[in-house]
């Protein structure tokens, strides 16, 4: 049988998870041998992050390079979008926090993605509703702003 | 999604395709939410276009949408000749010298009230616009 390591969320919570995860993810790794508290993850949202470790267990080491324009064209494969798809925007927001604060690249890398996706192809209107944004602007500065960005319109 | 110059052809006609999130009930502003560096980090996923848009959201929204490095990487993904660097720093050290020369409009307003100083506003979205314009033939 394979190790476990406990962790337990801010609300109490214990999970009970396979070592071979918190190897994989550098934060977590520095808790392997003890039980750890995570302050900032609550029980629901770690129930997610955990599934979707427990789905990579298997993938290959993670090579991760910072270099811009690879992480810009990466696709997320069919599991990972029904995964995130599946969660309301509040949790996609939630699981962004958890795997940044836990380290975890590669599922941060998806949230963030996905909510870029929320922002493409949409009009200034559509990205406030999508995110319940009011305009602060004065009129003054909303018409600068709109003549400082027209270039962008020549595409 | 469809790739970057396909997708933004498609613009004015894909806006009113139904998306999944369009059903969820409670609708927050990410950006308050996250740190700039997170912020930064879904922004990077965005076309210049798209991050164009973005500034005009709210004064968070165009804070985040000016970063330096934001305009900088943009730049340097759609400008860049890959296989020719001395070619790219010929091109950005051009256009550095019209973008002084001219007189752009700056975001001095919010600038102030934001606390943001006017280097902090990228001079890589005035290099990215004019090597757009200069693309295509434009003078805006």
């Amino acid at each position: 049988e394979n190790e476990t390591i406990t962790l337990r969320s801010s609300d109490g919570i214990e999970f009970h998870i396979d070592a071979r995860i918190a190897n994989r993810y550098t934060l977590l790794n520095n808790w392997n041998g003890e039980n750890a508290s995570l302050p900032n993850v609550t029980g629901k949202v770690l129930e997610k992050v955990l599934e979707w470790c427990e789905h990579h267990i298997n993938d290959p080491p993670l090579n991760y390079d910072n270099d811009d324009s690879r992480r810009r064209n990466f696709e997320i494969d069919d599991w990972d979008e029904n995964f995130i798809n599946c969660v309301n925007q509040d949790m996609l927001f939630e699981i962004i926090l958890a795997a940044n604060y836990l380290d975890i690249k590669p599922l941060l890398d998806i949230g963030c993605k996905t909510v870029a996706n929320m922002i493409k192809s949409k009009s200034l209107e559509e990205i406030r509703s999508t995110f319940n944004i009011v305009n602060d602007f004065t009129p003054e500065e909303e018409e600068a702003i709109r003549r400082e960005n027209e270039w962008a319109d020549d595409q | 999604f469809v790739g970057g110059r396909d997708r933004i052809k498609q613009r004015r006609t894909r806006h009113t395709t139904q998306n999944a999130n369009d059903t969820i009930e409670v609708k927050k502003d990410f950006v308050n939410i996250f740190s700039d560096e997170l912020n930064l980090h879904v922004f990077r996923y965005l076309s210049a276009v798209d991050v164009s848009i973005c500034s005009q959201v709210s004064r968070k929204w165009w804070r985040i949408a000016n970063d330096r490095q934001l305009w900088k990487s943009l730049f340097l993904s759609r400008f860049k000749a890959p296989n020719r660097p001395n070619l790219t720093y010929r091109l950005e050290t051009l256009q550095l010298t019209q973008t002084q020369s001219t007189n752009l409009p700056k975001s001095t307003i919010i600038a102030n009230n934001e606390g943001i100083g006017e280097n902090d506003i990228s001079d890589w979205k005035n290099i990215y616009r004019v090597s757009h314009n200069w693309q295509t033939g434009n003078c805006r």
